[in-house]
This record gives C-alpha cells, sequence and structure tokens, in this order.
C-alpha cells in the first residue's frame, strides 16, 4: 500500500485522541474514587447502584421507624412503671382498710385514694412528643377528660362516665380559679357507663362564657340517695400505634387506654365513694383489692407486652443493621471498586499516552527526502 | 533526412512536456494538506515530433462513495451521541440527588407520618418532599423538552448548511461542463463536489449519480431531487401543528412544500430525528407512565383518607404528567390537609399513610412486574445504554472513516517524497534537454562559421 505522510498524520492525531480519551476517563475514575460517573460508564451497574441505594434508603427508614418506636415505648414502659406503683399503694391502703375502725383512718385513707386517682388520671392522659399515647388513633383529645372547653364561643359536651345508673347528677363546672360558674343539674340522671351532657357554655346567669378550659365535678346519687361513683369516661378508642419494620411488615402498639385504666377508675371511684358513703363493708373492701390486683395485673400484662415489642423491635433493627452493612458493602464494590486497580489502570494509560506521544513526535520529525538532496 | 530545426523542436518539446511535469508535481506539493485533493499523475507521452506532459487525476470513485456513506453513519451517529450525552447529565444520578432519592424520600416521608400521625412537623416535611418529587419530575421533563427545542435550533442550522452545499454543488457542475467543453482541467472541480457531497453525506441520507455530461446528481432517499445538473433544489423547516416541532420539508419547483420528515434517516439530521422523535419521545412516555401512577396511586388512597381536621382527603397530586405534576397548593400551603387517617378525627392513625407507604415496594408498572424505583431505574439504565451503544459506534464510524480515508489518501493523496522523487527526475530530463538544445545551437554556430 501506498503510504502518504498524511496518512502517517492522521493515524497519529487518532490515537492521540483515542489515548487522551483512555486518560481522561482513568483520570476522572481516580479522581471520583467511583467507576461508574454516569449512567452509560455501565447501565446495568447503574441499575443496579440505584436499586442499592433505594434499599439503603428503605433500610435507613426503617431503622428510623424503629428508634422512634423505642423512644415511645421507653414513655410507655416509664408510664406504665408509675401507674404499677401507684395501684399498688392503692392495694395496700385498700387492704388496711379492714382494720381501720375508726373514721380517721377512713378519711385519710380516702384522701390518699382521692389523690392516687387524680394521679392516676394525669397519667392516662400523657401525651409524648403532642400525641396522647392512651387514647387510641384519637391522638388529639385527652382520652379521660375531666374538663371542659369552649373554643371559638363553642363549649364540647361534658362527658363522664358511672359505675351504675344514677337518678340524681349534678355538675359543677369551674374556672381556673376553682369558682363555680355553672351548676347544670341533669334531671334525666345518669346511665352506668359512659354519658354525654351538652353544655351550652353559659353561666348560671346565661352569659357565654369566655374561650378556655373548665375543670367539671360530677355528683351522682342513685334513687335511694346513695352517692354514684362518677369516674371520668374514655374518649379514644382502640386503635393501636403502627410501626412500618420492614416491606409489608408492622409491629403495633397498644394505646387502647379504655381497656388498660377505665376498669381500674372505676373500681378505684367507686371505693372512694363507698367509703364517702360510709358504706365501706368487708365485701367492698375485699372486691375493690381483687380489682385493684387485677388492675396491676393488666399494667403488668402491658409491660410484657412492650416488652416484647421492644425485643421484636431490636431483632428487626439487627437485621436491618446487617442487611445495610451487606448492601453497602455491594455498593461499594459496584459503585467504587477497586481503587488499587484504578491506579494501576491510569497509570497504564498515562504510559500508552506517552508513548503515543513519542511516536507522534517521531514521525513529525522524520527525515524528509529533499534533506539529502 | 533530419534537419536541426526539426531536432530543436523536438528538443523543445521536451522542454516544454518537462516544464508542464515540473508544474503538475508543483501542483501536488502545494496541495499536500488540501482536504479532499486528488494528485495528478505525470503523463509523459511521445508526440509525432517530440514529447507532451499531462496531468492525471488519480481517483477512486469506489472509495469516494464508501467514503460518503460512512460519513452518512458517522453525522447520524455524532449526532445521536451528542444529544444523548444531554440527555444522559439530565438522568445523572451518580451523586445520589436525582429522581430515584426523590422518590425514596417522599415514600419515607409516609413512613414518618405514620409515626407519628398528628405532628405537624412530620407532615410538612412530607410536602415538602412531595413537591421536591414533583419539582423533580417537572424539571426533567422540561430538560428533554428543551434538548428537544435545541435539536430544532440545529435541525434548522443543518437545513441551511444543506441548501449551500446543494447550491454549491449544482454551480460547480455548470463550471464543470463549460472547463470541459474548453479544454480545462476539471479534475479541482471534482475534487470540490466530492467533498461537498461527503459533507453533505454527513447532514442527511443521499443518493448520488453521475449524468452523461459527469454531472454529479443528488437525490433524497425517497427520489426526490435535490441537485440535476446545474439545478438545485432546497429543504426548509416548518412547525408541526401538534408536535410542535421542526418538521423538514422539500421544496418543489413551484415552490410548494411536501414535508419529508419521516423519509430522512441519514446524516445529522436522521440523528437529530432520531433521538427527538424516536428516543427522547419514548423516555417522556415513561417518565409520564410513571409520574401518571404515582399520581393515581397516592391520589386513590389519599382520597379515601381524612386530615387532620377530620376532613375527607383530597386529589394530593394534581396533573396530567411529569410535565405538569404538582402537590395540590391547599396541601402545601397547610400540610394539615394530608389525609393520613383512616376515620374522621382519628389523628393518631396513620393507616392510609401506611397504605401509601407500602405503594413504594408494590408492583404497579410493567404490567405489576416493577416498582415504581425499578420502573425508573430501568428507564436509566436504558438511556446508559443507549448512550453506551450510540458511543461505542460514533468511534467504530470515526475509526471506520480514517482509515477510509486513509485508503483514499493512499490512491489519491500526495506524498511529498515521491513528488520530491520525481521533481528530480523532470528536473533531470529538463537539463538534459537543455543540454541537446545548447549541443544544437553550437552545431548551428559551427555550420554558420563554415
Amino acid at each position: 500500500m501506498r503510504v502518504t505522510q498524511n496518512m502517517m498524520v492522521n493515524d497519529a492525531i487518532k490515537w492521540i485522541t483515542k489515548q487522551t480519551k483512555e486518560l481522561n476517563d482513568a483520570s476522572i475514575i481516580v479522581a471520583s474514587g467511583k467507576q461508574i460517573n454516569k449512567p452509560s460508564d455501565d447501565p446495568a451497574a447503574t441499575e443496579q447502584i440505584l436499586a442499592d441505594r433505594t434499599t439503603l434508603s428503605s433500610y435507613a427508614q426503617y431503622l428510623s421507624n424503629i428508634d422512634q418506636a423505642n423512644t415511645w415505648i421507653e414513655a410507655g414502659n416509664e408510664t406504665l412503671e408509675a401507674v404499677s406503683t401507684l395501684l399498688q399503694k392503692a392495694e395496700d391502703i385498700v387492704m388496711d382498710l379492714d382494720t381501720a375502725e375508726d373514721n380517721d383512718t377512713a378519711s385519710s385513707a380516702n384522701e390518699q385514694l382521692e389523690s392516687i386517682y387524680e394521679q392516676l388520671i394525669a397519667l392516662a392522659n400523657t401525651r409524648f412528643s403532642g400525641d396522647y399515647i392512651y387514647g387510641g388513633d384519637h391522638a388529639d383529645t385527652i382520652p379521660f377528660p375531666d374538663e371542659v372547653a369552649i373554643s371559638n364561643g363553642t363549649p364540647a359536651d361534658v362527658v363522664f362516665a358511672l359505675s351504675a345508673a344514677a337518678s340524681n347528677v349534678t355538675i359543677e363546672i369551674t374556672d381556673t380559679d376553682g369558682m363555680v360558674v355553672r351548676t347544670l343539674t341533669v334531671t334525666s340522671g345518669g346511665s352506668k357507663g359512659n354519658n354525654t351532657i351538652a353544655w351550652d357554655g353559659c353561666d348560671d346567669s346565661g352569659n357565654l362564657l369566655s374561650d378556655g378550659v373548665y375543670d367539671f365535678t360530677i355528683s351522682a346519687a342513685d334513687a335511694g340517695g346513695d352517692e354514684v361513683a362518677a369516674y371520668a369516661a374514655y374518649r379514644g378508642d382502640t386503635g393501636g400505634k403502627e410501626i412500618i419494620v420492614g416491606e409489608n411488615s408492622t409491629v403495633e402498639m397498644n394505646r387502647d387506654g379504655g381497656a388498660l385504666f377505665s376498669k381500674t377508675l372505676s373500681a378505684l371511684r367507686q371505693t372512694i365513694t363507698a367509703l364517702n358513703n360510709n358504706s365501706c363493708d368487708d365485701a367492698l373492701i375485699s372486691e375493690s383489692g381483687n380489682s385493684l390486683a387485677e388492675a396491676i395485673d393488666l399494667v403488668t400484662a402491658e409491660q410484657v407486652r412492650l416488652a416484647n415489642i421492644a425485643s421484636q423491635l431490636s431483632t428487626n433493627e439487627k437485621r436491618w443493621d446487617n442487611l445495610t452493612t451487606t448492601v453497602e458493602s455491594s455498593l461499594s464494590a459496584v459503585e467504587t471498586g477497586s481503587v488499587e486497580q484504578a491506579a494501576v489502570v491510569f497509570n497504564a494509560r498515562e504510559t500508552a499516552y506517552k508513548v503515543v506521544l513519542e511516536t507522534t513526535g517521531t514521525i513529525l520529525k522524520l527525515p524528509k527526502l529533499s534533506d539529502y538532496m | 533526412m533530419t534537419s536541426i530545426s526539426t531536432i530543436m523542436s523536438t528538443t523543445l518539446s521536451a522542454l516544454n512536456a518537462q516544464q508542464a511535469a515540473v508544474n503538475i508535481t508543483g501542483n501536488n506539493i502545494a496541495n499536500v494538506n488540501t482536504d479532499g485533493y486528488s494528485r495528478q499523475d505525470v503523463v509523459i507521452s511521445s508526440t509525432l515530433n517530440g514529447t507532451a506532459a499531462n496531468g492525471k487525476r488519480v481517483y477512486d470513485a469506489f472509495l469516494t462513495n464508501q467514503i460518503s456513506d460512512a460519513n452518512q453513519d458517522l453525522g447520524k451517529c455524532e449526532a445521536e451521541t451528542k444529544y444523548l450525552d444531554n440527555v444522559e447529565v439530565i438522568f445523572d444520578e451518580s451523586e445520589g440527588s436525582g429522581l430515584s432519592e426523590a422518590m425514596s424520600d417522599f415514600w419515607n416521608g409516609w413512613q414518618d407520618l405514620v409515626n407519628d400521625p398528628s405532628d405537624s412537623s412530620a407532615r410538612s416535611l412530607l410536602a415538602a418532599g412531595a413537591d421536591t418529587l414533583a419539582t423533580a419530575f417537572n424539571s426533567i421533563a422540561a430538560d428533554l423538552a428543551e434538548i428537544q427545542a435545541g435539536i430544532d435550533d440545529d435541525i434548522v442550522v443543518a437545513v441551511g448548511n444543506v441548501n449551500s452545499i446543494l447550491e454549491q454543488i449544482a454551480d460547480l457542475n455548470q463550471r464543470l461542463v463549460r472547463a470541459d467543453a474548453n479544454g480545462q482541467d476539471t479534475g479541482a472541480y471534482k475534487d470540490s463536489i466530492d467533498s461537498l457531497v461527503s459533507e453533505l453525506s454527513s447532514l442527511v441520507d443521499v443518493n448520488t449519480h453521475k449524468n452523461d455530461l459527469g454531472q454529479t446528481c443528488i437525490q433524497l432517499a425517497d427520489g426526490k431531487p435535490l441537485v440535476e445538473g446545474g439545478t438545485a433544489w432546497s429543504l426548509a423547516t416548518e412547525t408541526n401543528a401538534t408536535k410542535g416541532l421542526q418538521d423538514i420539508t422539500w421544496i418543489d419547483e413551484g415552490g410548494i412544500a411536501t414535508v419529508v420528515t419521516d423519509d430522512i434517516s441519514g446524516g445529522k439530521l436522521g440523528g437529530c430525528l432520531e433521538v427527538r422523535d424516536t428516543l427522547i419521545t419514548v423516555y417522556q412516555k415513561q417518565l409520564d407512565a410513571l409520574a401518571v401512577s404515582i399520581m393515581e396511586a397516592v391520589n386513590d388512597l389519599h382520597t379515601d383518607g381524612y386530615d387532620l381536621e377530620g376532613k375527607a382527603g383530597g386529589t394530593f397530586f394534581t396533573g396530567t404528567g411529569a410535565e405538569d405534576m404538582a402537590v395540590t397548593a391547599a396541601i402545601l400551603a397547610d400540610p394539615s390537609k394530608i389525609a393520613a387517617a383512616s376515620a374522621d378525627g382519628a389523628t393518631g392513625d396513620g393507616t392510609i399513610a401506611a397504605s401509601i407507604a407500602a405503594l413504594a415496594d408494590t408492583l404497579l408498572l410493567d404490567s405489576g412486574t416493577s416498582t415504581f424505583s425499578e420502573y425508573y431505574n430501568s428507564l436509566v439504565g436504558k438511556i446508559g445504554a443507549a448512550v453506551e451503544t450510540a458511543t461505542t459506534q460514533y468511534e467504530t464510524l470515526t475509526d471506520a472513516v480514517t482509515a477510509l480515508k486513509n485508503l483514499r489518501d493512499s490512491v489519491s493523496g500526495v506524498s511529498l517524497d515521491e513528488e520530491t522523487t520525481k521533481l528530480a527526475l523532470y528536473q533531470n530530463a529538463y537539463a538534459a534537454a537543455a543540454k541537446v538544445m545548447t549541443a544544437l545551437d553550437e552545431m548551428l554556430k559551427t555550420m554558420i562559421e563554415m
């Protein structure tokens, strides 16, 4: 084949272009620390990388879900621990009652039980990060209300529970200073369980009260004139708290305050009422004692359930942690590759580039026939 | 009996012939770097009374055609590579900040909402994440449309180049015939025409043939004439009413435009059309399918739910595709309108949010075989593969064209060493002829002095 100088130059240019590109590609890999810098570098691996990243992101989310659930469990545990202590104390007080023969002991016991009741209500109404933890799905509604609110001039209903049917029910609504602003007499009486009474939001003189939260106290009596125990009604539902711990895998935490507290509150209130009515007898004491013991069992069972959930979460957490490590190393194997290999390739390219330049230089400096003429 | 004057005239013809040969060689040397120049071989022949030197264009028609064909493919591939590179940048997920991450964040946002359905910050973050996702779709769609518009600009410029080349070829065709009639050297015209045809091939796929006068005639792939002898037709562009993109038209003698967009498949124009109408359109469709199915799936569940105020959930996303996908304005303004609960007033219930979060792992695309992210990942993979193929093809074709040009050079290119050798040859012959002339001169003198 006939070869002209231009052919040699064309070829030299072609190889310089090629080697420069190779050198550039290798330098990008070394500089970025990544084998794959754009989809076309390796389309299949790119898909793999994207899939791995999505997977890692979902693992991180599961871990974050578990983290959050753990704080809830901690809050629940703290609350239940306090509830358990209070119930224990109440049981002790009730059990001591049979030796109390004089009224002083009874009334001091009553005061203590009253205080325990208040504390239980407060615990049942525990809020964690803005939500009531024992209100079921009604995270923003106080689960055991002993207050009623007027907002934007609209009063809420007064909700309470009775341990037995009552023929006379009186509701005293007090302001923040403890002043009674309204006394509602419910002529129809009340039924056993939850009762809802509408309030027009007005004071005794018929003036609409200003927006705010008002406490209320219920006094109820049966036809015989004996006081009927009134306790805070449960406003929530049975909805549990869902924790997504994996793909199509959830763990549900109990939030049903009704199941957990209503019976206990009712039993405690009945004991207090009986003491008020001077109708505290051995039968009541043993009944109260049993109810409280049951309530303690309930709380213990709930604590065990929380512990189980916590262990489930921890199992999942370990699993996601391990999988995260696995996927991360697979991702880095695909995306980053070996640094040493990249460095070696770069050196090889550099050498090839130098050789091409040397060759081109030689071609350009080749002597011409005219030099010898 | 040979007279001295006859010998002188023969010697003169030798001097002229060697001079002409040096001229041709000089011309070759002068054009050593002229693109498309075909060297002239010196043909020295004996005549009745001496000798004559003529230039003969050294040329291989087959190779020239092959270069044109390869240029057609190279031009197409070059355009494809250029625009696909741009497309690839849009789908660059290498830093993990693209649509893929926006989708992950969006679904994770729903899980965060499940963790605390009444939490306003979880809601705000979710609304922001959804907005980021919608914006990511919008900007990819807009970027793809922008590339299409950019391709349109290039098409208009390329059509202009085609027209200018067609006119030049028609003009050269006329000159060629005139020069031929006057017995002038037509090599330069032929070389220019070949170069122009090669350039034209890199812009659009054409068929060429020579007519009886040796003129180059050019037709579009579907047979519509572009150059016939000294007459040139032209191409033009017009905006397609439905697509809003440029169509390529062929203008006939009467000035009537016929759309020939679908008949163009090669050269730069072919590459432009391929990327604009086939590849990008497919990517747009897939992106739209993804956006629409996300919107539909989320909206379906969301409208079943209840927001923090106990109102039934409205549509979460609005829009008809990737281009106009958006989070409902009311939700963006007030994230408490996100319907996470399955019942009125259940502010702590995240059932709906959990169902929506679960969509991330649901096989809703590709006839129930792909999740959203798998679908998108395969789209990115597809684009990567298209770029990879185009790049490899481009490199191969570049090599092929270089190889063909070298082959052509091997036949028609100028070798300086070769020309120098010939130059010395003609110089020596000239010197020898001059020697003869000197001898004749002395012979004449001798005769006169006799």
